[in-house]
């Protein structure tokens, strides 16, 4: 044992944690009633959890270590039955230093490693001194330089923002939250929280129609929320590529340092979204080994401008490659889903208009974004397709709810599931379903069944 | 090299499936008659239909890839490049080890790939063919 380094004294948080949820939920239960009787006894209750969950991440922590190897890292962990793993350097993918504020007032750093390959885990995190995880991560993906390519400032700050913002994110984390507040507080917070939306929507209820000024006024704080969070994330925000590697750094309260083995990174997805046609800025999202960068693009480029995406990513051919035609495509498959919601609110507009005309600004707003999708449908009617480019990449469009997705999947790690049903069949395509090591599945339909029978993605 | 599943191996996964349903419907039949005796059909039939799919199941390779053709009707291509495959499972139930099939699981880049009803010799021979194409 004398080998092992040990981790950060916050590697036991996860224990202690759990310990102060116990803790706090009878004593605030105590403190809402005003009974001092029950609140002397709940305190004397968390101070035995605290010590007990204490002591037992002091040993868990005291027996856990790590130590460096030529090739290799050693992490064990475990206090009856300790469990030795050894990380491989080149099985590393992407590698994630992340700081938050508690960890940065203890001087600490959390490291996630994200594999390769599908590993029996896919990640892993350590809790490490500040410098330590530093030098750590200079050894597992060494850097030589840090000049950034990418550094918004001005107003391209402020695109790169708008294009971060993700207001699904952004909803599930509130409601995330407020649902946590309700387990500790044992009260309805969501009450709270609708009662101040209501004075906000009595501001802007005489500017807008009646109805819609509580949605509006909900949509707005979302969106207000999703940019602020965004803003946070997208602070300092720069990008450079070193040494084959590709390094992302930001954040204001949380410092986020990313690196990605630019060998391993497996698809880039240049995402087309509302605001992205709006500002004619795109934003890329990076697929690396079992690193999904689902919630925030590694940068965004302009199709005037792509000397930036070529210095930073080179491998990737963003154009728009002649995909091959299907024989005979449906575009009831493409459009169904947005069609048949766009019918079902007209319906209930036109019922709304008859019965109840107070509600039907409300059904408009249903039909303008079923509308919006319905566009986006036709529009994978058009572009949905898949091709191998020249340099063996392969590039795949298509279409997800308001989103157009342009995909460049670098690595030949891909597995591959043809669909047919009996129409399909008899019209001779079909769906190509591609999965990627980072567990994404990507679906493309309407493909000419011989031209994807005879793809060569495994050379 | 094309592997298929035998009629052996497809009948007891059919097999296995209809005995599920036939003790769903026994403990619903103790209330609601009509109802289990609905459900009986319905799950007899999909047993019926699993036998058929399950039949129409072949494994080969071809240019360093494994491809898996699986359905009648619906039918599913699924091809897999064997040097990114990270690990192949047998799995045998009991009643498998009787009949000398078994379940053969596939794991490739994020995607687990079943095949029910294999023959354990060629499940087995399968699994070499993949070390070998791997080494």
């Amino acid at each position: 044992m004398a080998e092992y380094k040990r981790f950060h004294f916050l590697y036991s948080i996860k224990y202690i944690k759990y310990a102060l949820i116990l803790c706090v939920v009878p004593m605030l239960r105590a403190l809402i009633a005003f009974d001092l009787d029950s609140l002397f006894l709940a305190l004397r209750q968390d101070a035995v959890i605290l010590v007990l969950m204490l002591l037992l991440a002091a040993l868990f922590w005291y027996y856990a270590g790590y130590k460096t190897g030529d090739e290799c890292l050693y992490a064990r962990s475990g206090l009856l039955c300790p469990v030795t793993t050894a990380i491989p350097y080149n099985s590393i993918a992407v590698l994630e230093i992340t700081r938050p504020l508690l960890l940065r007032l203890c001087a600490a750093s959390k490291l996630k490693i994200y594999f390769k390959n599908n590993f029996a885990m896919r990640s892993c995190s350590f809790y490490l001194p500040r410098k330590t995880a530093a030098a750590l991560a200079d050894r597992m993906l060494p850097v030589k330089t840090n000049h950034a390519i990418f550094a918004p400032a001005g107003a391209n700050r402020l695109v790169f923002t708008m294009l971060s913002a993700n207001i699904a994110t952004s909803t599930f984390f509130i409601f995330t939250f407020i649902h946590r507040l309700d387990e500790v507080l044992g009260h309805s917070s969501a009450d709270i929280a609708i009662s101040r939306i209501e004075h906000l929507s009595k501001l802007i209820a005489p500017f807008l129609p009646a109805g819609l000024a509580f949605i509006m006024s909900i949509l707005f704080l979302l969106f207000a929320f999703g940019l602020f969070l965004s803003f946070l994330h997208t602070a300092g925000f720069s990008v450079c590529r070193n040494n084959g590697i590709l390094i992302c750094r930001g954040g204001l309260i949380t410092h986020t340092e990313r690196r990605f083995r630019c060998s391993s990174i497996s698809a880039c997805d240049v995402r087309v979204t509302f605001i992205a046609r709006l500002l004619r800025r795109y934003p890329i999202f990076i697929y690396c080994g079992s690193y999904t960068g689902n919630d925030a693009p590694a940068f965004a480029f302009s199709r005037r401008d792509t000397a930036q995406l070529s210095t930073l990513l080179p491998e990737l051919v963003w154009q728009c490659p002649p995909y091959k035609a299907p024989r005979a495509r449906s575009i009831m498959q493409y459009i169904w889903l947005a069609l048949s919601s766009l019918l079902l609110f007209s319906a209930l507009f036109i019922v709304a208009c008859l019965q109840m005309p107070s509600v039907r600004i409300i059904i408009a707003l249903p039909i303008i974004l079923s509308c919006a999708a319905l566009l986006v449908s036709i529009e994978g009617y058009g572009r949905e397709g898949l091709t191998i480019m020249p340099n063996r990449t392969i590039a795949v469009c298509y279409t997800s709810f308001f989103t157009r997705h342009d995909l460049c999947i670098l690595t030949q790690d891909v597995s591959l599931l043809l669909w047919q049903h009996p129409v399909s069949a008899s019209e001779g395509r079909c769906d190509i379903y591609l999965y990627l090591p980072c567990h994404k599945k990507v679906r493309v339909r309407g493909v000419q069944a011989y031209y994807a029978k005879n793809l060569t993605l495994f050379s | 090299m094309l592997f298929t599943v035998q009629k052996k191996g497809a009948a007891l996964v059919a097999c296995q499936f209809a005995a599920l349903g036939l003790l769903i419907a026994a403990i619903l039949a103790l209330r609601f008659f009509a109802i289990a005796a609905t459900v009986l059909c319905l799950w007899l039939v999909i047993s019926l239909l699993l036998y058929v799919r399950l039949l129409h199941c072949k494994i080969y390779t071809q240019n360093h890839t494994l491809h898996i053709e699986k359905g009648l009707y619906f039918t599913v291509h699924i091809e897999i490049p064997i040097c990114f495959i990270t690990s192949g499972n047998i799995i045998e139930t009991p009643l498998c080890r009787v009949f000398k099939v078994c379940y053969y699981v596939i794991h490739s880049s994020g995607k687990a790939t079943l095949v029910l009803g294999l023959n354990k010799a060629d499940a087995l021979q399968l699994l070499t063919l993949m070390c070998k194409g791997n080494s």
